[in-house]
């Protein structure tokens, strides 16, 4: 579905850029829910906010559906954008816009008409459980509650993938729970794709099918999760696992 | 002694009357030109700068230094300064709606300054957000800049109101009418402190009113 090949990025310039990503390749597959995992810095969020191009590689390839997305016009970014969900650690709702307009904003971007708008909203507050805050403002939820209508809306366009960049690592034991199992839900429920960037091993052994481990800007290795257990090959993977 | 007073006030009424039409004016039409020509400059610098949505250095450069210009004369100089245009725009170089092309241009590059600073302070997270669904520029700017800024923003034009309200006492000076006008005219060059006094208790009044209407709309649309 998606097919990174040797991206790489630097952010600066000179003497002192930094490399984020270096010939980084990974794919991912229909259905499925993968996990790029690593430390600060390792530039796993760098791979994930490449997926929808929030960050621009210097080089290298990502196709989607097999479309070349490294070139596509200004127009035709915003077009692909609309069928790319996507969440954030820090929620980024919009404060002054209800739990229903926040949900309604990637709706009112791919132009619905009215009834279809509402139709929808209703329907995503319904699958993440916050039908009843629907005229609440973001400010009276609570954090597991803010990341539920972020995912509402991160998924309202019908995307084919849903990014979620550290989706629980602001949020305590017990929230990060309730998101785990929105997030579980709409992949088994409504078959969307997930690509998670995390540094919590207790997330990708519980939700991800697939880690992808990355270090220094490179992906060390790939592994299976299998029964909510990753068995580490890598040097730095065991130790990593150990830690977390 | 008293009824002296209360005559002297009530000979100057119609005066009175006639210098807050004339006030009013002047703000009426810089107030609006700030906020929709001011409005639209401050959300253009937000996005011609650095890391903005339409980076573009040249045009930031050029339009925030005309602005800062702009803002640097001292308001008397300015009005002085854009009499040819005033004449042109206003047919006339006296009365409220000459002195309120001056006070326009001084208000929109104000107003402009303030409208990027309010916009500043959105987190940039949100935008991002906003971006990466896919929306348009012009979408961003309406659903979510302004919506988000709109306290900080309504705050900002409650500041130029009350800057603006005493800068149309300077515009007095040149012909430009207005309640600082009547003060001067009547209460300075006449003698006649009482009519100084009560003037000044009126624009005391009037800054309070708008400072505080400004406050309760800014709570009321603010839901962070």
């Amino acid at each position: 579905m998606i097919t990174v090949t040797n991206i790489s990025k630097k952010f600066g310039k000179g003497k002192d850029a930094v490399t984020a990503l270096d010939q980084v390749s990974f794919n991912v597959c229909e259905g499925e829910i993968v996990a790029l995992i690593g430390l600060s810095g390792a530039g796993k969020t760098t791979a994930l906010r490449s997926l929808n191009l929030l960050e621009q590689p210097d080089s290298g390839s990502i196709k989607f559906n097999g479309k070349e997305l490294l070139t596509l016009g200004a127009l035709e970014l915003r077009q692909l954008r609309t069928r790319i969900g996507i969440i954030f650690q820090q929620f980024n709702l919009i404060s002054n816009r209800t739990v229903f307009e926040n949900v309604a904003f990637p709706l009112e971007v791919a132009g619905y008409s009215k009834e279809a708008l509402v139709a929808r909203v209703e329907e995503c507050l319904r699958v993440v459980g916050l039908y009843e805050k629907r005229d609440v403002y973001p400010a009276q939820l609570s954090g597991g509650q803010k990341q539920r209508v972020a995912i509402a809306r991160g998924i309202a366009n019908r995307p084919h993938v849903l990014l979620a960049d550290e989706p629980t690592s602001a949020l305590d034991p017990l929230t990060k729970e309730e998101v785990l199992t929105c997030l579980r839900d709409i992949n088994q429920k409504l078959g969307v794709t997930i690509v998670i960037a995390t540094h919590e091993i207790n997330i990708v052994k519980r939700l991800a099918s697939r880690a992808v481990i990355f270090s220094g800007g490179r992906i060390i290795e790939e592994l299976q999760v299998k029964n909510q257990k990753i068995e580490a090959k890598h040097e730095f993977t065991k130790r990593f696992l150990e830690v977390a | 002694m008293s009824s002296a007073l209360i005559e002297n006030l009530l000979n100057i009424l119609p005066d009175f009357i006639q210098a807050s039409k004339e006030t009013g004016i002047m703000l009426l039409v810089g107030l609006s030109s700030a906020a929709i020509f001011g409005g639209a400059l401050g959300t253009f610098l937000y996005l011609w700068r650095e890391g903005g949505l339409l980076q573009n250095r040249v045009l930031y450069f050029l339009v925030g230094g005309l602005v800062n210009v702009t803002r640097s004369f001292p308001f008397v100089i300015l009005m002085i300064t854009v009499i040819p245009l005033t004449k042109k725009l206003a047919g006339t170089s006296i009365g409220p709606l000459a002195a309120a092309v001056p006070l326009s241009i001084a208000a929109i590059a104000y107003f402009a300054r303030l409208v990027e600073l309010a916009l500043n302070e959105i987190p940039r997270g949100v935008i991002e957000a906003a971006e990466s669904m896919g929306a348009s520029v012009p979408k961003i700017v309406f659903s979510v800049l302004y919506v988000e800024a709109r306290s900080p923003l309504i705050l900002a034009l409650t500041s130029l109101t009350v800057s603006f309200l005493s800068y149309t006492a300077a515009a007095g000076i040149v012909g430009g009418g207005g309640i600082g006008d009547l003060a001067i005219r009547f209460g300075y060059y006449r003698f006649q402190t009482e009519i100084m006094v009560v003037t000044t208790l009126t624009l005391i009044v009037l800054v309070q009113l708008i400072q505080v209407s400004g406050n309760i709309l800014a709570k009321q649309f603010n839901h962070k």
